[in-house]
């Protein structure tokens, strides 16, 4: 097409160099059609029309695509906000579970600690229990009577409680 | 003319003699360079499509792994090792979270500054922490087993490179109290003794791991990859023992041991009916949390490992022998002289004395050599092999714990004339405390041996309780004889017995003292191993519930089984009974025949 408009471009200062022949009236003319006959830009238009008017029938789908694709960046927006945010929360409930297991146990350690056997012995002499010494049993027979066996003795004074048992 | 110039449909609009332009190349050559050009396009492209297969197609999976792995931080997740507990669930040992304080020293900024924020909260020398956040290494251990409250401590200084691992530490509440039966763990945490060696595999555990997608600071990433395998807790294992008599039993032995000549005691506390270990220990003994500053001699259990000769309180199987045997009866009189030969030596009673008419009674209660010697020739060598053995001596009992020893006990085909005196009387035959405590378990449970056992059951995280496997329990002895051994042994401990401190108030008591000669590992002989003093009974007589059996190793026989023993004996048996409730029977004592008239 460019060839032709230079064609066309070129023809023109010839076709005023053969104005002064008189062998071919209405050479002006003929030219002219020439002009107008060249250029496709013509025969597009009537073709650009229904382009246009398919242009507007797209729209609404260039739009609903548009619109699937902002929803569905906004959704996945959303929805990872949201993962983030359980994310954090169950790190944070995680973090408080650990904070209460420890507590957990650091109370129970205190209770272990607290109820070892030299723990208690310890705790029994200091609150003046001495270590209880030849037990004495009452039996009580079915019929109500009662047999008293082992032979009671009181406990020593604290002072004396040397042993462990 | 014009036309010259005039630009043609097929002509370039470029200058003349431009490079591009061709000029110069004829059609062939410029058909040439094409042809080249293509084919070095086609070639380069075959090379980039080929490289981009094998990228994304040979070694794809591999690339995307190595990146994921670059994102992936594993964590492990320690299992907790099970604990060991008493019979009343009391804990003997258990495990606490911990952790260990790591740095990657390529990423603490100030050596110096870091080492001295953490130095007091570690409890670790500046200097070596400084030294250590200064290595060349991307993994340096600051402390190990770091407490929960540390942790957060140093994590609120929020110190960069600086981490933290589990570390799972060992405690043991009671300290010493059974600390020869529960052993200890080593740094790795596996046993090394006792409980926590024979049951490493259930209380071990499985430890887990935790997979995070981190981002380049470190911190998960929140959508991404987050998984874990939880960590498998140990099993806990519940034993036999009660911790409360346990610690009544050391503080008695450690008494016994405090008393300038004694230089180790053991004993142990079986339950008569199901030959259960209540308790079970040794002086000196150690706390199996500080096991690693206790002389490495004394890290054993010597009631199951050590053996020695046991004397006269091995006059009990030779008097059932004889009795199950029908050689006499309790109250079979025989004229016992003060000594008695034995083929190249003479074995005399512990004092010579003019011939005595003594019951077998009254050979038990007295304690005598020659009148136990007398019975046992007449039992016969092969015969007193057989209960011997059946009474279990020259083999493990098979309690649950490592490093039990046999003893020693000859074949009969084997002994001298002298071994065969020796050995009805307790002499060249070797013990441990737990073989001797299960013969006197067997006379008290009418003559029905219990495999003695420390293990009540394992515990699953999940709370499933598995029962360890019944004992085997083998008649050694008829009903019958046993009643009449519990009778004579409760003459030992009566009026004209040798041992009247084993009595305890209210209740009727049952046993045997023992004094013998302890062989000494470095000769190989009997000079300067000191001496075994035993004391083992039962009670009460009439219904026995618990036998105690008491061995202290004395440097001189200045004092015999019926003077340091007994008294043990009494002590621990008074708590034993008392705690658990023993009723006394209110019988009377019977009157025991000790001589007669043939």
């Amino acid at each position: 097409m460019t060839t032709a408009r230079v064609h066309v471009r070129g023809t023109s200062p010839s076709a005023r160099t053969t104005t002064a022949r008189p062998t071919r009236p209405g050479t002006r003319t003929t030219p002219r059609p020439e002009l107008r006959l060249v250029p496709g830009g013509t025969a597009a238009r009537p073709r650009r029309r229904p382009a246009s008017v398919l242009r507007h029938k797209r729209a609404p789908f260039v739009l609903l695509v548009v619109a699937l694709l902002v929803g569905t960046t906004l959704g996945l927006l959303v929805l990872n906000t949201a993962i983030a945010v359980d994310s954090l929360k169950a790190t944070q409930l995680r973090a408080e579970n650990a904070e209460r297991a420890q507590e957990v146990q650091r109370l129970e350690q205190q209770v272990v600690s607290g109820g070892t056997p030299a723990e208690i012995a310890h705790s029994a002499t200091g609150a003046g229990l001495v270590p209880a010494g030849p037990a004495g049993y009452l039996v009580i027979d079915p019929d109500g009577g009662s047999e008293l066996r082992g032979t009671p003795e009181p406990a020593s004074g604290p002072g004396d409680a040397e042993d462990g048992d | 003319m014009p036309n010259t110039v005039r630009p043609g449909a097929f002509t370039s609009r470029r200058a003349p003699g431009s490079r591009r332009s061709g000029s110069g190349l004829s059609v062939d050559q410029r058909g040439l360079r094409n042809r080249w050009g293509l084919l070095l396009m086609i070639t380069l492209l075959l090379l980039v499509v080929g490289r981009l297969a094998v990228l994304q197609g040979v070694d794809g999976a591999a690339y995307a792994n190595a990146a994921e792995q670059d994102r992936l931080r594993t964590y492990p997740i320690a299992a907790l090792r099970g604990a060991v507990l008493d019979r009343d669930g009391n804990p003997f040992a258990y495990t606490v979270d911990a952790s260990r304080v790591v740095a990657d020293p390529t990423v603490v900024p100030h050596p110096a500054r870091t080492a001295k924020a953490l130095s007091t909260l570690l409890d670790v020398p500046e200097a070596e922490l400084t030294e250590k956040l200064s290595q060349d290494d991307r993994y340096v251990v600051l402390a190990a087993k770091v407490s929960p409250e540390t942790t957060d401590a140093i994590d609120a200084l929020e110190l960069p490179g600086i981490s933290f691992e589990d570390d799972p530490v060992r405690l043991y509440p009671a300290g010493t109290v059974g600390g020869q039966v529960i052993g200890f763990v080593g740094r790795d945490g596996a046993g090394l003794a006792g409980i926590e060696q024979s049951f490493q595999d259930e209380l071990a555990g499985t430890d887990g791991h935790r997979r995070v997608e981190v981002g380049s600071g470190g911190n998960p990433i929140p959508s991404g990859i987050d998984e874990s395998t939880p960590a498998t807790d140990g099993d806990a294992v519940t034993l036999t023992l009660d911790q409360d008599l346990q610690y009544v039993t050391e503080q008695r032995l450690a008494e016994a041991c405090s008393d300038g000549a004694t230089t180790r005691a053991s004993a142990v506390v079986l339950d008569v009916h199901t030959g259960k270990v209540a308790a079970m220990a040794s002086c000196p003994g150690y706390d199996p949390g500080n096991y690693s500053k206790t002389d490495p001699a004394l890290l054993g259990n010597p009631v199951v490992s050590d053996v020695f000769e046991p004397g006269s309180v091995m006059k009990a199987v030779t008097l059932s022998a004889a009795l199950e045997e029908g050689v006499a009866k309790p109250d079979t009189v025989l004229s016992v002289n003060g000594h008695i030969e034995a083929g190249d030596r003479v074995v005399t009673d512990a004092h010579d004395h003019e011939p005595v008419q003594w019951t077998v009674t009254g050979i038990l209660a007295k304690s005598s050599n020659v009148g136990t010697i007398m019975l046992a020739r007449e039992v016969g060598d092969e015969k007193l092999e057989h209960y011997l053995r059946a009474f279990g001596l020259g083999d493990t009992t098979g309690i649950e714990l490592p490093g039990e020893s046999a003893g020693i006990l000859q074949d009969s085909k084997d002994w001298t004339a002298s071994r065969a005196a020796n050995v009805p009387i307790g002499q060249g035959v070797s013990v441990t405390t737990l073989q001797m405590a299960s013969i006197y378990q067997t006379i008290a449970n009418d003559g029905v041996r219990i495999q003695p056992r420390i293990v009540e059951s394992v515990t699953s995280p999940g709370g499933k309780v598995t029962d360890a496997p019944g004992p085997e329990s083998t008649r050694v002895i008829s009903k019958s004889t046993a009643d009449q051994m519990a009778y004579m042994l409760e003459a030992v401990v009566g009026p004209g017995g040798t041992a009247p401190l084993g009595q305890i108030e209210g209740f009727r008591v049952a046993g045997k003292t023992g004094t013998a000669q302890r062989a000494n590992p470095a000769c190989n002989c009997y000079e300067g191993g000191g001496y075994v003093t035993t004391f083992v009974g039962f009670a009460p007589a009439d219904d026995p519930q618990y036998v105690v059996a008491v061995d202290l190793e004395r440097p001189t026989s200045s004092a015999e089984g019926g003077q340091v023993a007994a008294p043990v004996f009494a002590d621990i048996m008074r708590y034993a009974l008392t705690a658990d409730g023993v009723v006394p029977s209110g019988t009377a004592r019977p009157d025991f025949v000790l001589t007669g008239t043939p």
